[in-house]
């Protein structure tokens, strides 16, 4: 790139871009305003074209183009004609390019995909503030169990308190975790003391609720007071796992009470909905063909099934993330985590189950080899086109093996032998129930 | 007769044995595929391994002389997770039935696994619970009547007794066991529509619908399987029908009994008994039919609601998932339906080396997410076969 080559300018790497990113604002606002005014020399000079290069969509494409178009822009405007004047065009517009515009999209893909995984790997390693309610919508196809088992796992190497609220696993699985029961005759109040007693003493927690659909349809514990237990009296971070497939029930004696769903989707900092690699994967090679999405397990419609063939892939589960910053500006992005690997971690110290991690392998969709690869879609929308039918109409090697094995009758005509010109020879051995007529074909 | 673990068929022994850890297992199925044949299956897998000191009815020689599959496939099952001595590994088993009765179970089991629950029930392997006769047999006789528990402390009662090895007494005429062993049942009899329970204790009847029943008397029955065996099977056959006929139980307090059943019986077992605990598996079969699940338009029905949330409910706490169906393309003469089998990871992947041995180890053994045609033929015996190989 011309930029790097440049000698007033840094590197990529090298610019501290907080600050250049301040100063260029005065800069450039300045700059904006006068950007018609400026003389023919400053537009060419390189200084400001890199600046426009580097930026795309700081500077709107009229703008620059403006004093080199000018040429083409007609000047009449229909002045006393049907049409009335309008004024010129990009007058409003000029105004437009506010400072979200600017922060919004970062120059390069690489940028973007390090900014993305610098936010998902926040949320995933308990940094403080980062999330502290964090939301995980799964359901049967795809359960959030690697990516809490993930989070678990990061809490534990960083010797932070994990307190597990169970309301579907008995206790016994979970080594190191304080194991809160959620189920049988506790009430709301006993479960907040239980969750506040397994937190004291600690200087950060991380709370998991395995069901926030038990949590607040049956126990009827408030979210707020959940949420100010153990984010503001506690500082710490709260996750929630919501199943989407399970029918909420709208309590008829107060029928305008919120959903509990919608009601932790707007009070919660970070959304995860799970999703299956096998299931993505087809959802793309539908896309790719114009095909409605394919629905999986119980929404499939087909009676008896339960959970679809692709859910839970060991391969790794897809994360479709939508972080709300402190600004309030939304982003989303989808991201693909994979089972962790016994070398992924250093050797765990004294008192510790989980060594530190060594480098994040979490990674964007997008950078999984699998779900840009070719091939491998071919394969699936391969599959995809089959007929659907109980017989398989594939041969087992058995069968290609036997099918290879047939002689086929004029084979021997093919060989030397045939080519010799013996002619047409009939080469036939007799059967048993042959009946050979010597008057007929004499040969 | 075949021995009972070579009735299940080579491409679902993976299946059929227990997992390491304590865990949730689900069958559904339709109308048109009934999972019998898969809870039988279950049975054999759990039953056909043999304690430490086996009864006399089962010489050691019987091993010796069948073929060898037995052993071999008594081995795989062992593989779950204990360490290889025959007595630890074997199972106790609980069935709790809503919809069947025991005379039912007795001769699918017989016809199906060539098992003898009979036998096995006396012999301390097997407990039955019945959630049929007590609830909905007998109940134009008053509700008042049927709510004092009357068989559960008869049984009860019989059971302090302490035993002396069922050895002798199970080989005995059965008039002869009952009067010996349990005369509060006998007098109680004539009160009750439904038939008495059969001789040989591990046999309780559910008096009233309420959990606390329900958790009581299954509790019970674990607790009183000889503690030899390390792990327990819980076998739960349609419990959905509970959210139907009694509609003041929510999904959310029937999986709450299931949890509590599931933890506090193995810790139970750990501190009162024996030295070694127990783990309970628990096998829940529940229906997957459209019309109890999917919500009615405009309005969806309370039952429905309930039907559809704790199956989903028992999904998400299942390691596996086994659905039967019908064929997707009609009726065939040779495929009874389609079998579904999924797994999911638990939690013990959360350290990291045993997570890797486990799956290393386990991969081979689990066949991972599959669908499986079977045909279960006239005389009791299943076939499982992948699709296209049927022929």
């Amino acid at each position: 790139m011309s930029v790097n080559s440049h000698p007033l300018v840094p590197t990529l790497e090298e610019t501290n871009w907080p600050l250049v990113f301040s100063q260029a604002e005065l800069f450039l606002a300045k700059f904006r305003s006068q950007v018609d005014e400026l003389p023919e020399w400053m537009v060419n000079d390189p200084i400001p074209q890199i600046v426009v290069q580097t930026y795309p969509n700081l500077i709107y494409s009229e703008q620059i183009r403006k004093p080199d178009c000018k040429a083409w822009i007609k000047e009449n405007r229909f002045i006393g004609g049907i049409r009335k004047k309008r004024g010129p065009i990009s007058a409003p517009r000029r105004n437009r390019l506010d400072k979200n515009q600017i922060m919004n999209r970062p120059a390069t893909v690489a940028q973007y995909q390090r900014h993305s995984l610098h936010l998902i790997s926040n949320v995933l390693n308990l940094r403080t503030n980062a999330s502290p309610f964090t939301v995980i919508l799964d359901d049967l196809n795809q359960r959030a169990t690697p990516f809490v088992t993930e989070l678990i796992r990061r809490g534990l190497s960083r010797n932070v308190n994990v307190v597990f609220l169970s309301f579907e696993s008995p206790a016994v699985h979970l080594q190191r975790v304080r194991h809160v029961a959620g189920w049988g005759d506790r009430t709301g109040d006993d479960i907040l003391r239980e969750i506040e007693s397994a937190m004291t003493g600690f200087k950060e927690s991380l709370v998991i609720v395995d069901s926030l659909n038990d949590l607040l349809n049956d126990k009827h514990v408030d979210m707020g007071a959940l949420f100010s237990l153990v984010s503001y009296k506690y500082v710490s971070t709260l996750v929630g796992i919501y199943h989407q497939d399970i029918t909420a029930i709208q309590s008829p004696d107060n029928a305008y009470v919120p959903q509990s769903l919608d009601v932790i989707k707007y009070m919660a900092t970070t959304v995860i909905t799970c999703n299956s690699f096998a299931h993505m994967l087809a959802k793309k090679a539908a896309k790719e063909r114009s095909l409605a999405e394919p629905t999986h397990g119980l929404l499939q419609g087909a009676e008896g099934i339960v959970e679809s063939l692709g859910g839970n892939d060991h391969r790794g589960i897809v994360l479709e993330a939508e972080f709300r910053r402190k600004s309030g500006r939304p982003e989303s992005e989808t991201f693909f985590l994979r089972p962790a690997r016994v070398s992924d971690y250093n050797e765990p110290i004294e008192d510790m189950i989980v060594g530190t991690l060594k480098k994040e392998f979490i990674v964007l969709l997008d950078q999984v080899p699998e779900y840009g690869n070719e091939a491998i879609m071919g394969s699936i929308n391969a599959a995809a086109n089959e007929i659907e039918s109980t017989m398989n109409l594939g041969l087992t090697d058995k069968q290609k093996e036997a099918r290879e094995g047939v002689i086929l009758p004029y084979t021997d005509a093919q060989n030397n032998e045939g080519a010799a010109g013996e002619g047409g020879r009939i080469l036939y051995d007799m059967g048993e129930e042959d009946d050979f007529d010597e008057e007929e074909d004499e040969i | 007769m075949m021995p009972p673990s070579s009735r299940i068929p080579p491409l679902l022994q993976p299946y059929t044995h227990l997992p390491s850890s304590p865990s949730t297992i689900l069958l559904t199925s339709t109308l048109g595929a009934s999972a019998n044949w898969l809870i039988i299956r279950f049975l054999c897998a759990a039953l056909s391994i043999e304690p430490n000191h086996p009864f006399p009815q089962h010489p050691t020689e019987n091993y010796g002389s069948t073929t060898t599959i037995t052993p071999a496939s008594g081995e795989e099952q062992d593989g779950g997770g204990s360490n290889g001595s025959n007595g630890s590994s074997s199972v106790n088993v609980v069935l709790v039935s809503w919809m069947r009765d025991w005379d039912f179970w007795k001769q699918e089991a017989r016809k199906g696994g060539g098992l003898d629950l009979e036998r096995l029930r006396r012999g301390g392997r097997v407990a039955f619970v019945d959630g049929l006769a007590g609830l909905f047999v007998g109940q134009d006789q008053g509700q008042s009547q049927s709510r004092e528990p009357v068989r559960t402390t008869a049984a009860a009662a019989a059971r302090t007794i302490p035993q002396s090895r069922p050895l002798a007494v199970a080989r005995g005429p059965p008039g002869r066991t009952l009067q010996a062993r349990a005369p509060p049942q006998a007098a109680k009899v004539p009160d009750n529509a439904s038939p008495p329970p059969p001789p040989g204790g591990h046999y309780y009847t559910l008096a009233d619908p309420s959990l606390k029943t329900l958790e009581s008397t299954i509790r019970t029955a674990l607790a009183d399987l000889p503690p030899a065996a390390r792990k327990s099977l819980l076998i739960l056959d349609a419990p959905d029908a509970l959210l139907a006929t009694t509609p003041s139980i929510s999904p959310s307090a029937l999986t709450s009994t299931l949890l509590a059943l599931q933890t506090s019986s193995s810790t139970a077992a750990a501190t009162t008994t024996t030295t070694t605990t127990r783990d309970t598996h628990v096998l829940v079969h529940l229906h997957a039919d459209t019309a109890l699940l999917s919500a009615s338009t405009p309005a969806a029905q309370p039952l429905e609601i309930a039907g559809h949330n704790f199956l989903v409910k028992t999904a998400h706490r299942s390691r596996r998932v086994m659905s039967c169906r019908v064929l997707d393309t009609g009726v065939a003469r040779d495929v009874s339906g389609v079998l579904r089998v999924t797994e999911s990871d638990g939690w013990e992947g959360l350290v990291l080396g045993q997570q890797n041995d486990g799956r290393a180890g386990n991969d081979e053994a689990k066949g991972g997410n599959k669908e499986l045609l079977y045909f279960v033929k006239g005389d009791g015996s299943v076939k499982v076969f992948e699709r296209g190989a049927g022929g």
